[in-house]
């Protein structure tokens, strides 16, 4: 149960982060939060489900026990924490610019996202040594970036226009290379 | 209770080597690597729309990841499966040792899938590298795969994972014989010698009485203090030890209730403990499954008759087949003078008749009712007067049973066997001054 208490805590985390300021948002921020809370909630509740396992529902005789079964299956099934991690970063878009704030939560959502992958196998937090240089570099990126937005001209002339075609074929990469090709 | 079992018949050969399993992976793109995606879209999406520099660094750690070097991924390994044992009594657990071989440096998780009747030990069910032992308990009797092996691979950034399912091997789970420690003793016994105290005199160590000696009585039996007192010569006399024939009848024709304490496992349970009493007495034993896939054993003597039981009720199947009425079976099965003891939940009417044609042939029948539920009615007025209704028809059948003289005693399963059946074990025979 630690795993899932640790992805419990990293999300609850990630998305006081993200909606703090609660006011100025406006009625799509109370929207995210409510979105967010909901995938985080749910998510720690797959988890949980995961490892109790579940009956064949063609045994079970109540109305109330196949539901119930349907639910949970419709529960473990769904990638909720996907959800929850889009509605904090709509959320964290939903307030003003802040740049040093979007790169803690960078850094939380990151380790919220590898408590997840932690909780759903039985692998030990040690393997995550391996990952270690490209974690390094993965904070490093975020330590740059979080810089040069937080400088003067950032968002403006030709720096935007640049970000905008790197941020573009970024999307496409990763979207390439996430596929088993 | 089942630790004393185990050590009583012990079954705990070790298995064959397990031959090894091709497993042939087919890669997947992992739910984490789905996640950083989502994460790395939505950020540049809004970085991008909102024009604000700083959502790229919630992206940088997602395409870190997404786009590092990965080693070539294998297309097949290999899979060894070796349990501790093949044969086991219900809540025996079995150490499963697990080997996944040419997975590279891809990081490997197994873990099991119990099927109904099994059940992982506690922190048994999961492991996280290529060899690991995981461990698992049978709850119910049966030749059956307890269960499945999920064999998960992962590269190194857990970015592609490939899943694989693996049929555990086949162990054969026996009932847990009730403990039963008096034999009872029915009907005719046997000419043949054995630990049953007999009614008549012989050799045996049961002490009958004293009697007057007898041209060829021995030396060592005279009784000097009697002799003394009476002034004539006389002897101890000894009763007669027998043993003799027993089948056990087991009805697996119906069954009801909760899983693992239905009557049927408390048949085969109960028989058990008593074929295993017998047998220990130097009994000869034989069963018959009444119905079912079930079949039957003419009466044999020793540790292998038992073991030939426990397999014949490990391979039995419960239900109603045809052509399975015991009173077709052979003489072999069913020899005459027998002592029936049959176990039943006395549901099925054939069975009932059955019992009654054993009794005709003059076979002693003694009936261990092993029903422990009542049938669910509807609540209210109705459900209550069908409940009464079927529990007069109970009474009005074991009336009809002890009228032709067949012993009928209840056994719930939870208390010793030999509790219900003491009153009927035979008391020491034998001549009395």
């Amino acid at each position: 149960m630690r795993p899932i208490a640790v992805v419990a805590l990293l999300g609850t985390a990630c998305l006081a982060w993200s909606a703090i300021p609660l006011t100025g948002t406006g009625p799509a921020g109370v929207a995210a939060l409510l979105v967010a809370a909901t995938c985080v909630c749910a998510g720690v509740m797959r988890l949980i489900g995961k490892g109790t396992g579940a009956d064949d529902p063609s045994f079970v005789l109540s109305t109330w026990a196949r539901l119930s079964y349907q639910a949970k299956a419709i529960l473990v099934r769904t990638g909720w924490e996907s959800g929850g991690v889009v509605a904090m970063v709509v959320l964290e878009a939903l307030h003003r610019s802040r740049p040093w704030h979007t790169g803690l939560l960078a850094v939380a959502v990151l380790g919220y996202l590898l408590a997840v992958q932690r909780a759903e196998s039985a692998l030990p937090f040690g393997t995550l040594r391996r990952q270690s240089r490209a974690l390094v570099v993965s904070v490093a990126l975020v330590a740059v970036t979080t810089g040069v937005a937080t400088g003067p001209s950032a968002g403006t002339g030709a720096l935007s226009g640049w970000l905008e075609i790197v941020a573009a074929l970024a999307a496409v990469t990763a979207g390439a290379l996430a596929l088993p090709l | 209770m089942v630790t004393e079992q185990a050590d009583q018949v012990p079954l705990r050969a070790p298995t064959t080597a397990g031959r090894p399993m091709n497993l042939k992976l087919d890669w997947r793109v992992s739910s984490h690597a789905r996640r950083l995606l989502y994460l790395a879209l939505a950020s540049l999406a809004l970085a991008v729309v909102t024009r604000r520099p700083e959502f790229v660094a919630l992206a940088a750690p997602a395409l870190a990841l997404l786009s590092a070097r990965r080693p070539s991924r294998p297309q097949s390994a290999q899979l060894e499966l070796r349990p501790s044992a093949s044969r086991v009594f219900e809540g025996e657990q079995i150490a499963l040792d697990v080997t996944v071989i040419g997975q590279g440096d891809h990081e490997v998780e197994l873990l099991l899938h119990p099927s109904v009747g099994a059940r992982v030990v506690r922190g048994g069910d999961r492991a996280a590298f290529g060899t690991a032992t995981l461990a698992y308990e049978l709850t119910l009797w049966g030749r059956r795969s307890p269960g499945m092996l999920e064999v998960a691979l992962w590269d190194r950034y857990r970015m592609f994972e490939c899943r694989n399912f693996a049929r555990l091997p086949e162990v054969v789970c026996f009932p847990v014989p009730a403990q039963h420690r008096r034999a009872v003793v029915l009907g005719r016994t046997a000419n043949r010698s054995g630990d049953h105290p007999a009614r008549s005199s012989g050799e045996g160590a049961e002490f009958a009485g004293v009697r007057e000696y007898v041209a060829g009585d021995r030396q060592r039996s005279i009784n000097w203090a009697a002799t003394t007192r009476r002034g004539r010569l006389q002897v101890n006399s000894f009763g007669a030890e027998r043993s003799q024939d027993v089948v056990l009848l087991v009805d697996i024709t119906s069954d009801a209730g909760e899983l693992g304490s239905t009557p049927v496992d408390h048949a085969l349970r109960g028989a058990l403990g008593v074929g295993r009493t017998y047998l220990e007495a130097r009994d000869r034993v034989g069963l018959v499954l009444v119905g079912g896939w079930g079949g039957w054993l003419a009466p044999g003597l020793g540790r292998r008759q038992l073991f030939r039981m426990m397999e014949a009720m490990a391979d039995s199947r419960v239900g109603w087949a045809a052509g399975k009425e015991v009173s077709r079976l052979p003489r072999a099965a069913l020899p005459p003078g027998a002592s029936v003891i049959a176990f039943s939940p006395l549901l099925e009417m054939t069975f009932v008749e059955t019992l009654r044609d054993l009794r005709q042939r003059s076979f002693s029948v003694i009936v261990v009712d092993v029903l422990n539920v009542e049938p669910t009615v509807a609540r209210g007025k109705i459900g209550r007067l069908a409940k009464r209704v079927w529990r007069i028809e109970r009474q009005a059948l074991m009336f009809s049973l002890r009228e032709l003289g067949i012993t009928v005693v209840g056994w719930d399963g939870k208390d010793e066997l030999s509790v219900p059946l003491r009153p009927r074990s035979r008391t020491v025979a034998g001549s009395r001054r």
